[in-house]
């Protein structure tokens, strides 16, 4: 069993072809994934392609998902280095756009392993933790 | 890059011994996780995981999720019998326990690829979506 996708939905009426436009270029400039349209269960639907098997789908909700804290969906990155790439083209996104929200934070050390990690959120209900873990 | 973990919350004292093992009673019976506790950044949470490469990390926060639809973390199993085998499973957890909420569907048919699938959410903020992808 994996985890290979996750449904987020937001209100009524907020799924329009300027957020998806919106949505696919931040997430595709910054990690590469790519967006399209598609009916699930004869609902409209954003999906955005992932890679490795993995999709976030987007629907409109009469009760949409409401996250105002620190719930979040981590993305594993191979090395520090890639975090600290995605970390830059997060940051100089946000100098054009001020929706992009970035929480930076401290590495967190455990015994034999240390996580290297920010969160960022643009337009969808939830962060994502932007993390690499390094064995030590 | 590949999703590896989602944080949860709960409102505050939400979190207490008796739901931590209520949450391990139904998760570790039907899909196998193990769950622990753990501290994150000086906070009592509680893991739960599916294998050492993904957990679910639940937290209390101030500011919790709210997902009254139905937003859901994609659980693909390998096999359509072994969807079949969750469904029963939860089920027969659902006969003595009116939480367990469960939500039959359809098999969704696309151009090659039928996804066989159910939904199921027990005492944590959002649903799974259990299922296979066959391709055709």
């Amino acid at each position: 069993m994996r985890f290979d996708h996750m449904e987020l939905t937001i209100p009524v009426g907020s799924l329009t072809t300027t957020l998806r436009k919106e949505i696919d270029d931040f997430y595709g400039s910054i990690f590469g994934w790519s967006g399209f349209d598609m009916d699930v269960a004869s609902r409209p639907c954003r999906l955005l392609m992932c890679g490795s098997d993995q999709f976030i789908q987007l629907l409109e909700s009469e009760r949409p998902m409401h996250s105002p804290g620190s719930d979040h969906l981590g993305l594993l990155l191979e090395t520090r280095k890639d975090v600290d790439d995605a970390l830059k083209a997060c940051e100089r996104y946000a100098e054009s756009d001020d929706r992009v929200s970035i929480e930076r934070r401290q590495d967190l050390a455990y015994p034999n392993l240390t996580v290297h990690t920010f969160y960022v959120n643009y337009l969808l209900p939830i962060s994502f933790d932007v993390h690499s873990q390094e064995p030590s | 890059m590949r999703f590896n973990h989602m944080e949860l919350t709960f409102p505050m004292g939400n979190l207490t011994t008796a739901l931590r093992e209520e949450i391990d009673a139904f998760y570790g019976s039907i899909f196998g996780w193990k769950g622990f506790d753990t501290d994150v950044v000086g906070q009592s949470c509680h893991l739960l995981m599916p294998d050492p490469d993904q957990f679910i990390l639940l937290a209390e926060s101030e500011r919790p999720m709210s997902s009254p639809g139905y937003d859901h973390l994609g659980l693909l199993q390998d096999t359509r019998q072994e969807v079949d085998d969750l469904l029963e499973a939860c089920e027969r957890y659902a006969e003595k326990d009116d939480r367990v909420s469960i939500k039959r569907y359809e098999d969704l048919v696309y151009p090659g690829l039928i996804v066989h699938a159910f939904y199921v959410k027990y005492l944590l903020p959002i649903y799974f979506d259990v299922q296979s992808m066959e391709r055709s």
